[in-house]
């Protein structure tokens, strides 16, 4: 190489060092954001109609721990939406009145329906109770609604009263699922982990 | 002699005395590297500190909010609004429709039940929590006062990321150092609806699930959750469907407020007198943002006075380079006198060496001052990371790499006047028989 061209190549390699050094002194504050959700996934309406069972008041953290809660932050996916209709000492004729039209606005593509207590304490005749029952699956189910209905069960896993069989019976006719509820303390976190665990597997992957 | 002939005389002069030449160019060099790289400091800290000020919006934004003022309070920057009062779409196009208004951007805002599923600060599950959602059309995040501390903002539309603010990490024992370790956690949040059984006011939550995909300094409202606003709106149709309640966020206002941008700095204060005029309270911090504009603006004079200085030093290095090679080549002088080369001939030699001289001195100062300030804006930055701070992004405006290079041009050219003029005096006799 002669002396002029190897000061050219001396001087360009000079530069090309002070650029890079320039380059690499410089910090860039690059922090790792999640990538932005499927805008094509489908939305999920989780609605929950019911008396005290799916209420939970009993619970000291029912907003973490109630099996709607569970359901809706486990078993859904991020974009579903749940609103729980339950009220207080609510017969499935109230469930009828009263949550139904406000969970029907809200277009649900999935319900579910835990009612009986409130109706053995005011004795709503069996019969009754089953024709509301059908009814407020129908009206869901009309508007394209996935219904599970769940009812306690004994240690034999039969319905420990004429309601439950009355579900049991709904459940046949209207060819929804059924969740059978183990009967123990609804004020226990295990209690409500499985009641949501038995939900989530009704539902399927 | 043409143009041509004497930039080849001149090249020609500087290859003779290599050594001098390239010291003088560093000279040059040096001083345009000081020059560049401190006014680039300068201006990058400025729009630092007035960012900081503004909190990431421009400088001419006002917040209104959606309220009376409080007629002791206007005019004041951090005003407190008076008695609440609807900001509605009629108000939003009259404060629109205001001379010196150059854009509004309306922020919704809504409260939310939240479940973090973050432990507060002894470990223990954190508590859920009512706190206000701000919600603002993210597309428009540029004109309002918002800057990101970690991970990013939502996108425009989603209704399952939000970002959170530092008040957010305070509730779970964070500070702003700590900023990324939220990012990617979950949040459960409930807009309220108040309803009426057996006579009795119950509420009930209509809940969605978002992921956190930022944390962010804002002001545009008040509120720990920014959201895309339609995130807002659908939680505001929830609670406002219900009986009214406003703990529970029932609020008969649109908009929480506005955020405007007034037609430059010095209209800011028109604009809030306009807009108070029309019912509503405004903040801005348009005092504060005058005064330290008028403290940096004295540093940068500061700043430049140093820079200037160097350069006057080289430029005296250069007349004193470009002395001494009128001294040394009188003989060539003489000679080009006596083929026919006129005074004017000789000066236009002897000005374009000096400005060769001082234009390559300005294009490698220019290079050298950029690369100064990248590298102590690498070392700041990493110290604003190391201490959670948005970093320092520099900016490298064109007239400062460019007045560089011709300001280094013409000041050699006017330190190579005198050694050129008297070059071009010294008569051919003399000139020869020096010899």
């Amino acid at each position: 190489m002669s002396p002029p061209r190897r000061q050219w190549a001396i001087a360009g390699g000079l530069v090309s060092l002070l650029l890079a050094l320039g380059c690499s002194s410089t910090t860039s504050v690059s922090d790792s954001a999640p990538p932005p959700p499927d805008p094509n996934q489908e939305r999920v309406v989780f609605v929950a109609l019911g008396g005290d069972e799916t209420l939970n008041r009993q619970l000291d953290d029912p907003l973490r721990d109630a099996w709607t809660q569970r359901v809706f932050m486990n078993a859904l996916p991020r974009s579903a939406v749940h609103v729980n209709f339950a009220t207080r000492d609510a017969t499935v004729r109230e469930g009828i009145d009263e949550q139904l039209p406000a969970a029907l606005e809200l277009r649900p593509t999935l319900a579910t329906l835990w009612f009986g207590s409130a109706d053995a304490s005011m004795s709503t005749r069996a019969d009754v109770f089953e024709r509301d029952l059908t009814q407020l699956v129908a009206d869901l189910q009309a508007t394209g609604t996935r219904v599970v209905l769940l009812s306690p069960v004994d240690a034999s896993g039969q319905g420990e009263s004429d309601y439950a069989n009355s579900v049991q019976a709904v459940a046949t006719t209207t060819n929804s699922e059924l969740v059978a509820v183990p009967t123990v303390d609804l004020s226990s976190n295990t209690t409500q982990a499985a009641i949501a665990t038995a939900v989530e597997d009704s539902l399927g992957p | 002699m043409s143009w041509r002939a004497a930039v080849v005389l001149a090249f020609k002069g500087l290859r003779r005395r290599p050594g001098r030449a390239a010291l003088t160019v560093l000279a040059v060099t040096l001083a345009a590297s000081l020059l560049t790289a401190l006014l680039t400091i300068a201006g990058s800290a400025e729009t630092r500190v007035l960012n900081e000020l503004s909190k990431g919006g421009p400088l001419a934004g006002i917040k209104v909010a959606a309220a009376r003022p409080d007629p002791a309070q206007i005019g004041r920057d951090d005003a407190r609004p008076g008695e609440p009062k609807d900001l509605d779409e009629t108000a939003l196009a009259t404060i629109r429709s205001l001379p010196d208004v150059r854009d509004v951007v309306p922020v919704v805002a809504t409260r939310l039940l939240v479940i973090s599923t973050a432990n507060d600060a002894d470990g223990n599950r954190l508590e859920p929590f009512l706190e206000t959602a701000v919600g603002v059309d993210v597309a428009q995040s540029t004109t309002l006062p918002i800057s990101v501390v970690a991970g990013r903002l939502p996108v425009d539309g989603v209704l399952t990321e939000v970002a959170v603010t530092e008040g957010y990490l305070e509730r779970v024992g964070l500070t702003r150092v700590d900023a990324q370790q939220v990012v990617g956690m979950e949040l459960a949040l409930g807009a309220a609806q108040a309803f009426a059984r057996n006579d009795q006011i119950r509420a009930r939550g209509r809940w969605h699930r978002a992921q956190i995909v930022g944390v962010v300094a804002q002001e545009a409202a008040d509120g720990q959750l920014l959201v895309p606003n339609e995130m807002v709106e659908v939680a505001r149709e929830w609670t406002n469907a219900g009986l009214p309640d406003e703990e529970l966020g029932y609020d008969t206002s649109p908009y929480a407020g506005l955020f405007v941008v007034a037609d430059g700095l010095d209209n800011v204060g028109r604009v809030r007198t306009e807009i108070t005029a029309v019912g509503y309270s405004t903040s801005a911090p348009e005092n504060l943002i005058a005064s330290v504009r008028r403290y940096l603006h004295v540093v940068e004079i500061v700043l430049t006075a140093i820079g200037l200085i160097a350069l006057v030093v080289a430029a005296i290095g250069i007349a004193n380079a470009m002395l001494a090679a009128v001294r040394e080549r009188r003989r060539e002088i003489g000679v080009l006198k006596a083929i026919g080369a006129r005074d004017r001939d000789v000066l236009r030699v002897f000005l374009v060496e000096a400005a060769v001289l001082g234009f390559v001195g300005g294009i490698l100062g220019a290079l050298g001052g950029w690369l100064i300030a990248r590298a102590v804006g690498g070392v700041v930055n990493g110290y604003l990371s190391d201490q959670g701070l948005v970093s320092v992004q520099l900016v490298f405006p064109v007239w400062v790499l460019a007045g560089a290079v011709l300001g280094s041009t013409f000041l050699a050219a006017a330190a190579g006047t005198l050694p050129a003029v008297r070059a071009a005096r010294l008569p051919a006799r003399e000139a020869v028989g020096a010899v």
